[in-house]
């Protein structure tokens, strides 16, 4: 695509000014800005990071919570353990996994949320208190306050554990 | 029949054109990018579901690594200056001007009061590679982490301030609480957790929810 540039009319009138054509070859340019572009493209940060919300309770008294509606999660090193109810009433364990990604968590959280549709209470009053263990770590915490915006868990409340739930933790098979 | 005469043309094409838009969005590009600040620990923070925006005007967040060291974050410079002219004066710290202006442009910092003339002391490149112990958070009392967050709760009074959690997956749920308890203490129960988005699992009710057509608030 360059060109040269050539004396339009030959060596006679060499000493004249040498007409010449005004047209800048600009590919070079259009190379040099579209590499630019695709620098800037590549090293732009796609997925910016986002902001869960997260709030404590409020300190002051405990507040008191009907049996029917409550579901405790237990978190341990890879998994959780989750119950209904208190445990004093001798309820009904479920053992979960945690580290697969899977369903289980979820599938407690609805069955009690159908569950409590089916008694005639409303599922959104549906209170899940998560205590996590001491061998738990941080991506567990979020996992499940993840699943509780997933399953549309409207009150939730992160909880200390308690000698029994402790118990409980390490006597699992 | 007569034949057709095809003009020669030239195959020249004039890019002026295409030099301006590519130049234009070049322009775009350059200033839409947001340099990273260093950060002197690397965070794996864990997914969520979560599609809200993380603030980033008066924020202060608090990074937690794997190991469970602490560190502290202001976005604005005015702040970190208030604020360490505060912490010099109560705590005694025998801080300089120079080291003031230090930690006006620290990204971060990591360590325990004592510590900080010295870390403040270094120059940039020495403070990159200096070993930050973390700000300790040794119970439940909140450890140095309490005076921090009080502190920049008088420095950011009058504004909503982000309160900004970011762990790493592997930290362990202890340090966490301690953090937490920092917080709770100073009366502050609302925070606001660094995620990475993913989205919500088909057919759950949240999935339902924001497959609605977005419906007037």
């Amino acid at each position: 695509m360059a060109e040269i540039n050539t004396p339009e009319h030959g060596k006679k009138h060499a000493s004249k000014t040498i007409a010449r054509s005004l047209r800048v070859d600009m590919t070079p340019m259009v190379d040099l800005g579209f590499l630019l572009i695709t620098f800037f493209v590549f090293t732009a940060v796609v997925n910016k990071p986002t902001a869960m919300k997260f709030i404590l309770p409020a300190e002051g008294d405990p507040t008191h919570v009907p049996v029917t509606k409550t579901l405790t999660v237990l978190l341990d090193q890879t998994d959780a353990v989750c119950y209904e109810g208190f445990l004093h009433d001798n309820p009904r364990i479920h053992t979960v996994n945690m580290t697969a990604g899977g369903n289980e968590l979820r599938d407690i959280i609805t069955a009690k949320q159908k569950a409590l549709g089916a008694a005639r209470i409303s599922p959104d009053s549906l209170i899940v208190v998560i205590k996590p263990g001491e061998n738990s770590n941080y991506r567990q915490l979020v996992a499940v306050l993840d699943e509780m915006m997933i399953c549309d868990v409207k009150r939730h409340a992160l909880g200390n554990m308690e000698p029994g739930d402790r118990n409980l933790l390490n006597g699992k098979p | 029949m007569p034949k057709v005469k095809v003009a020669r043309k030239s195959t020249w094409v004039d890019m002026t054109a295409f030099v301006d838009v590519s130049f234009l969005i070049l322009t775009f590009f350059i200033l839409a990018t947001k340099f990273k600040p260093d950060e002197p620990v690397q965070v794996e923070f864990p997914n969520s579901v979560s599609a809200d925006a993380l603030p980033e005007t008066d924020a202060f967040m608090v990074t937690i690594d794997k190991n469970g060291r602490v560190f502290v974050q202001m976005d604005d410079p005015v702040a970190r200056r208030k604020i360490a002219e505060n912490m010099n004066n109560t705590r005694n710290l025998g801080l300089s001007e120079a080291n003031i202006k230090t930690f006006t442009n620290a990204p971060s910092i990591g360590v325990p009061f004592a510590g900080m003339k010295n870390l403040l002391g270094m120059n940039s490149e020495e403070m990159k590679n200096a070993a930050q112990p973390g700000i300790p958070v040794p119970d439940s009392t909140g450890g140095e982490l309490y005076y921090w967050v009080r502190d920049a709760m008088s420095v950011y009074a009058g504004k909503k301030t982000a309160w900004i959690i970011k762990a790493d997956n592997e930290t362990k749920y202890p340090v966490v609480r301690n953090v937490l308890e920092a917080f709770k203490r100073n009366d502050l129960n609302k925070f606001q957790l660094v995620t990475k988005f993913q989205d919500a699992p088909i057919g759950s009710p949240l999935w339902e929810t924001r497959q609605k057509p977005a419906e007037k608030k």
